[in-house]
């Protein structure tokens, strides 16, 4: 047979596989994936710049904006950072909520994730069951926080709104029906014969390899490694709840999907015990003032249903910080999947390139642009020039 | 006759494309729920296309950053006409709190005609459906098409 | 072969030809997105859905895209229309006027059903898109793949008849014995038949060459406007006629005069047919080009080949 001729599929800009604009190259033989080249840059906004010129009490709602996805993750971290730089303790009223806002998000970001997993695979079936049951995830954010997303839940000290007690029954029983539907499509989705066949062994991230481009969140958990960071370096109410990490070993497709379905089993565990908890708690405050701006540096960490968001924070004493910096856990996990699509064909590609729930928007911190438009500079080059700057200070100091 | 018989074909049959530029997601997750059975807009008649070839109804989600206004031009030019445009949430009405983004290239609606706006952000997808239906009273108020 | 010229083109135009076989497809259509939407917990759109969908895709522009030669790009669509118009009316007529002598035969519609597949990857492939291109060779590795099964599904039945080729003869042996699916070997091709026809009709698991998310709608990417319109048209049409295609050959066809007024029954049986197709569309994420390539040269070829030498026993 004559030597297949290399081609170059454009997966993006706009692509029906993703929501959000993003731009893969896949260089194909045929069928067969050979080389994957991953373009960012056409969701950065510029979040950091802004953040400088907020005060700490709308950082989180330009946070939040991040991603709507995980629009509580990095609201989570951000008043997390702050309240590290400033000091203060956040009463237990708060923590909880806080923890009940962040498990529901996680439920709805992963039933949203197996549903678009679902219609990329041509099974819409599976999307709208997903989504039909993610609905009911919505109802419950909007009774507590008011909105179906973007909660705008969080602010450094505490929170906004409070759960009252009179409404934590109803709550409990919305939440044994959630159970249920969740325990059911799980079932029915990691049963089926024809998505194992499908899934199974499709887009594989060896534990080496997922060590090597350290992949965060369930990616990494699908591949055998036991990170969280709610059990690593627990916060909010983590260590409060009991609950079990989800790790599986195979790090392919199918397992990234076992670990997103069977956490939300576990998120809906930890929101009932937090309810539970929050019920004999009495009534009382639900945020420490904050007296003034933070003077000094701060981190904020939390799991977010895709792996760990990073959010630093300096503070000069005023109202405003001077450095704020994020890290998304996406920008790690869509790096390896120059890994996990190679020797695969274009169509695994597609999900596999789905399967570590990849999140642009949180993910384009960094962008250079010439005022007509045109990139400047790549990742790459970026961090080139990032490396040649800390190489130059250090020689200088 | 011939042109009121394409007019309330397209008003019934209105397939969407839907441009993500630079969001934070979430209208588009919304956009997307509007499928999905507890909104159900394939009642209208209301299907997702796969290709900008197919669309009628272009969804515009996001601020309009300096690197993807190349492509939502290009796939603009790419939808047969006639075609309607909708801004989807604030972020593509007025930039929401992005104004003062140093990549933000300016509200949809200097680059594009828009026809509805759909303000919220996110909208609520009953949101959505009202600006669609405000989409195709214009469409039927339009004379020449 | 005493039928006026004017007739001919009736049975081709009208009935039972195109304008009969495009309201019933787009009404079939119909039905595939209303079941579909019922299993997926929705309402699903109104009846009239996919003629306002084929109104509206009339009324707007079209593009040609850059470098793609415009008259195979806009001329393989019309092929498909044109030859599935013939295929209709070949495969209803001798069902609907026993009588009649209308040519056709077994081969012919093996030949017209080759032809959509064909003019498909001929447009796309004009077409100058790596994704379109991509789609082409998806349906052509597919296409040869569920060949292979369909002709032995065929073999047998021509078997089973005794070496029986015209549509006309097939039925009427099919009213005097059995219809050939009640036997193992002619249900044995009835099931290989049935998966090739579901492949052909590029639905899921088989609809690798249109995968919406994965090539964006593969062959059809770059067709827009009044040549979608055809594309779409073709699409339902096919639809219609491989249910009648697999009613006629296999289950004695819709209308058998032995039967009396109970053969408006019989019109459920292509109604039985698509919901089993749309069942199947439903309740399966889509293959993987190799999965299916794999599928068909093995499971179902096998399949096929098992009902053939059955049919050569005589079961
Ligand atoms: S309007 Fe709001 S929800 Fe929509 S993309 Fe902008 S920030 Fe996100």
């Amino acid at each position: 047979m004559a030597e297949l001729e290399r081609k170059i599929i454009p997966i993006g800009p706009f692509h029906p596989l993703q929501e959000e604009a993003e731009y893969f190259k896949l260089k194909v033989e045929g069928e067969k994936v050979v080389g994957l080249d991953i373009q960012l840059g056409y969701m950065h906004r510029g979040h950091e710049k802004i953040c400088e010129g907020k005060t700490y009490d709308q950082i989180p709602f330009v946070v939040e904006r991040i991603c709507g996805i995980c629009s509580t993750s990095h609201p989570f971290a951000c008043v997390q950072a702050i309240e590290d730089a400033a000091g203060i303790e956040i009463p237990p009223r708060a923590a909880y909520v806080r923890t009940i806002v962040g498990e529901l998000e996680r439920i709805h970001s992963h039933l949203l994730w197996a549903g678009l997993a679902g219609h990329f695979l041509g099974y819409n079936t599976v999307w709208m069951w997903a989504w039909k049951y993610r609905e009911s995830v919505l109802e419950i954010s909007e009774l507590i926080t008011g909105n179906r997303n973007h909660y705008a839940m969080f602010k450094p000290g505490g929170v906004r709104r409070d759960i009252e007690g009179g409404m934590i029954p109803p709550l409990l029983a919305t939440l044994d029906e959630l159970d249920k539907k969740l325990t059911m499509l799980t079932k029915a989705v990691l049963d089926d014969p024809m998505l194992h066949k499908r899934l199974e062994g499709v887009g594989v991230l060896t534990r080496e390899k997922a060590i090597e481009y350290s992949v965060e969140g369930p990616t990494g958990r699908a591949s055998g490694l036991k990170i969280d960071v709610r059990k690593d370096d627990p916060h909010a109410a983590y260590d409060w709840v009991e609950w079990e990490e989800i790790v599986c070993q195979e790090g392919d497709v199918f397992a990234k999907t076992k670990v997103r379905l069977l956490e939300c089993l576990e998120s809906t565990k930890i929101i009932r015990q937090c309810l539970r908890k929050l019920k004999d708690l009495p009534e009382g405050e639900i945020d420490a003032r904050m007296e003034h701006g933070p003077d000094g540096e701060g981190v904020g960490r939390y799991e977010a249903p895709r792996g760990e968001v990073f959010h630093y924070v300096k503070g000069d004493g005023s109202m405003y910080p001077v450095r704020y910096k994020i890290r998304a856990p996406s920008s790690m996990n869509i790096k390896s999947n120059e890994v996990a699509v190679l020797g695969g064909s274009v169509a695994d590609a597609a999900i596999i390139l789905a399967a570590v729930d990849p999140c642009y928007c949180c993910t384009e911190r960094i962008a250079a642009f010439n005022t007509k438009g045109k990139f400047l500079y790549n990742w790459n080059d970026l961090l080139k020039l990032s490396q040649e700057k800390t190489a130059r200070m250090g020689g200088g100091s | 006759m011939l042109k009121g018989l394409k007019k309330a074909a397209l008003a019934r049959s209105l397939w969407i494309y839907h441009v993500a530029a630079s969001p934070c997601n979430n209208c588009d997750i919304e956009i997307l729920d509007l499928l999905t059975p507890r909104f159900d807009v394939e009642r209208f008649g209301l299907l997702l296309a796969p290709s900008p070839r197919h669309a009628d109804l272009l969804l515009v989600t996001g601020m309009v950053n300096k690197k993807v206004l190349d492509r939502v031009l290009r796939v603009y030019a790419q939808i047969p006409k006639p075609c309607v445009v909708a801004a989807v949430g604030s972020c593509a009405i007025s930039g929401d709190l992005f104004v003062d983004s140093y990549n933000f290239a300016g509200p949809l609606d200097k680059h594009i005609p828009v026809d509805v706006y759909i303000g919220g952000c996110p909208p609520k997808p009953e949101a959505m459906i009202l600006g669609v239906v405000r989409a195709i009273e214009k469409l039927k108020k339009l004379k020449d098409l | 072969m005493n039928m006026s010229v004017g007739w001919v083109f009736f049975y081709l135009l009208v009935f039972p030809g195109f304008l009969f076989t495009s309201v019933v497809g787009l009404l079939y259509t119909w039905v595939d997105r209303k079941v579909t939407a019922r299993m997926q917990f929705r309402v699903g759109p109104p009846l009239l859905q996919p003629f306002y969908d084929f109104f509206k895709l009339l009324g707007k522009d079209t593009f040609v895209p850059e470098g793609a030669p415009r008259s195979i790009f806009l001329g393989a669509p019309l092929i498909g229309l044109a030859s599935v118009s013939v295929l209709s009316t070949v495969l209803l007529v001798s069902n609907f006027f026993p009588g009649q002598a209308f040519a056709g035969d077994l081969i012919v519609v093996l030949y017209l059903f080759a032809f959509v597949p064909i003019v498909l990857i001929l447009g796309a492939s004009s077409s100058s898109n790596p994704i379109s291109a991509l789609g082409a060779s998806r349906e052509m590795s597919l296409y040869l793949a569920y060949e292979l099964p369909l002709l032995f599904a065929l073999a047998t039945i021509i078997v089973k008849s005794g070496g029986l080729l015209k549509i006309g003869d097939l039925l009427q042996w099919q009213w005097t014995n059995h219809p050939f699916l009640y036997s193992a070997s002619g249900a044995l091709a009835f099931v290989s038949a049935f998966l090739c026809m579901q492949a052909k009709l590029g639905f899921v698991p088989f609809d690798i060459a249109e995968a919406e998310q994965e090539i964006m709608g593969g062959i059809t990417l770059e067709y827009s406007g009044p040549v979608l319109a055809v594309l779409k048209l073709t699409k339902a049409m096919l639809y219609f006629t491989v249910s009648i295609f697999l009613t006629v050959f296999f289950w004695g066809g819709f209308r058998s005069p032995r039967e009396g007024w109970y053969h408006i029954l019989g019109w459920l049986k292509p109604v039985a047919i698509i919901v089993l197709i749309i069942l199947i569309k439903n309740t399966n994420p889509r293959l993987r080009i190799d999965q299916a390539l794999r599928f068909f040269w093995s499971i179902v070829l096998v399949l096929s080949i098992a009902g053939f030498i059955l049919a050569t026993v005589g079961l």
